[in-house]
């Protein structure tokens, strides 16, 4: 069985002008413990709307979402599912339930009712993970949006969630503070093997992932490893970029070199240094 | 011009919060200039630029801002003259949309600079219609029905019905995809023809290396100093001192030099990039 999965499922609100948007299409996927997904899709493709319907923030209205076998619609299954699944959504200011730091954190495990010295724990460790111990103290409203955006991330690791969605959580961040949470990130992927979901327009970011899903206009457009960059369409189709290195590649096979399609930017800089060495 | 002269800013001063947000700051930002501003959160970008109208005011003995002949330290300051002609978009500038239509709320600035409403409505037409918006269609919609990158461009219309001689950008294009991302660039460069000044706060540094002529860089409060793109992303030396990270174009330069391939580190986009490898490599223009 796996972790999560989603079968045909159907969502639909209204919009503005009162016309019924269909956000997502029977969407079809799973997801297993300890994978690395990136869903990509640009904006209004329905990213968020599925990131929502994971831990039953949504109720689908066709089809089903089910997290370890339990449906997200069963209201009794609901707290055991947001234990398993934390959300980080884009906004820290929305995310804020406190006047500190550590007390913002230690909202989740509080809830969960462990005992104090363990709460301790988790909050301490879930700041160090994010480089936020030093600010445990501070008042979540003095600090600037990077900095808050690694206390949200704190108060849903201390909740130890089996799957962490970042909804474009790192898109309000500093190249730095990107670089630190996807660090944390995929440290907590290796090492406590959650599994991450990682919403992101940055394609070098979604590159980090062992698994990319694109999503498109409400429907799985592709859903595979690093090898679709071979197939660049599938990403422009969706009103992506590719990453840098593979734009480069393919402009410069065009213009008669042979790069290959390579799939990191280490990758791709050996190639140009082979075809270079080729030709002389 | 905007001209900043010894600033510092102390946030709740004289408080068990107290905390400084600028040090010494001493910046000039000259007409025409596409002035870019980096540093990591926290660095005091926004305290910064908030001081250009007057929304932070400049404490006591904590240096000087002047723009063109105002000078913001004085007890009194034109607010409404300083207002016409430094327009500021924040970040996420959609949040601040509040008109029931999109044409009232992109009236709501001029209108507070004291223009009369026929004038007012025509020069909110014409911002929708820079920023790429159809006026007819979109003017008596709520601007709560929009999408994400029109409800933003609305936002920036706003701003732009002002008609601003010196634009502050908090982070344009924060949050948008590449394809938005591009709009919005592509949109301030429009804007730029009749607002000659742009200032930009961004994280960006591929955005950064392409459009601004001259970047300051700030860390912890303090200016490390301003340089052109090509002195700053053609040093990793001055990068590493700075604590800048690398335009994603420079970090590609950087790994070919270290496999043999001698690309000119300073190249700034991915056009430069594709031509100096092509050079690198020998491959002839077809």
């Amino acid at each position: 069985m796996s972790f999560l999965e989603f079968k045909n499922v159907e969502y639909s609100y209204v919009g503005g002008d009162d016309e019924l948007i269909q956000a997502l299409k029977s969407v079809s996927f799973s997801i297993e413990r300890g994978e690395f997904v990136a869903l990509v899709g640009c904006n209004g493709s329905g990213k968020s709307t599925l990131a929502r319907l994971c831990n039953g923030l949504l109720a689908p209205d066709g089809g089903e979402v089910l997290v370890d076998g339990q449906s997200t619609t069963d209201k009794r299954a609901l707290f055991d599912i947001r234990k398993k699944i934390g959300i980080v959504f884009q906004n820290p200011d929305n995310q804020m339930v406190t006047t500190i730091v550590e007390d913002d954190v230690a909202f989740g495990p509080e809830n969960l009712g462990l005992p104090p010295e363990e709460i301790r724990e988790r909050v301490d460790w879930a700041l160090a993970s994010v480089g936020m111990s030093e600010h445990a103290k501070s008042g979540p409203f003095r600090l600037s949006g990077g900095q808050k955006q690694r206390v949200a991330i704190a108060g849903v690791l201390a909740i130890k969630p089996e799957l962490m969605i970042l909804d474009e959580a790192t898109g309000m961040l500093d190249p730095n503070g990107r670089r630190e949470v996807l660090e944390v990130v995929k440290k907590l992927n290796r090492d406590e093997n959650m599994a991450v979901i990682m919403i992101t327009h940055f394609m070098e970011e979604a590159a980090a992932a062992d698994r990319i899903i694109v999503l498109n206009k409400g429907s799985i457009a592709a859903d595979g490893g690093k090898e679709l960059f071979n197939t660049p369409e599938v990403f422009e189709g969706a009103g992506l970029d590719l990453p840098l290195y593979v734009r480069l590649a393919r402009r410069l096979n065009d213009a008669g070199m042979d790069v290959g399609c390579p799939l990191t930017a280490d990758e791709f800089a050996a190639a140009v240094a082979k075809a270079q060495g080729g030709k002389k | 011009m905007i001209e900043v002269k010894n600033l510092s800013f102390v946030y709740s001063p004289k408080t068990p919060f107290t905390t400084q947000a600028l040090f010494d700051i001493n910046l000039s930002i000259e007409t025409g200039d596409f002035f870019g501003i980096i540093g990591s959160t926290g660095a005091g970008k926004s305290t910064l630029v908030s001081h250009f109208n007057a929304l932070t005011k400049i404490q006591k003995n904590s240096g000087a801002v002047i723009v063109d002949e105002i000078d913001l330290s004085a007890k009194k300051i034109d607010l409404k003259k300083l207002r016409a002609k430094v327009g500021m978009v924040f970040q996420y500038p959609e949040h601040q949309l509040f008109a029931d239509t999109v044409l009232k709320d992109i009236m709501f600035g001029p209108k507070n600079l004291g223009i009369n409403n026929a004038e007012a409505e025509q020069r909110a037409r014409d911002a929708i219609a820079l920023v790429g918006l159809d006026c007819a269609e979109i003017a008596e919609r709520s601007p709560f029905e929009l999408s994400g990158g029109q409800k933003r461009r609305v936002a920036l219309a706003g701003v732009i019905a002002m008609h601003p001689e010196i634009l502050v950008l908090d982070e344009p294009t924060a949050g948008l995809d590449p394809k938005g991302k591009r709009e919005i660039m592509d949109l301030i460069l429009r804007i730029k023809a009749d607002c000659p000044t742009v200032v930009m706060i961004s994280h960006n540094m591929d955005e950064i290396a392409e459009y601004c002529n001259k970047i300051a860089v700030l860390r912890r409060g303090r200016v490390m100093g301003v340089f052109s793109p090509r002195e700053l992303f053609g040093s990793e030396e001055l990068l590493e001192s700075c604590g800048v990270e690398l335009p994603l174009v420079t970090e590609l330069a950087v790994k070919l030099n270290g496999l043999g391939v001698a690309v000119d580190k300073s190249v700034l986009t991915e056009n430069e990039l594709f031509e100096e490898i092509k050079k690198a490599v020998g491959v002839k223009n077809a």
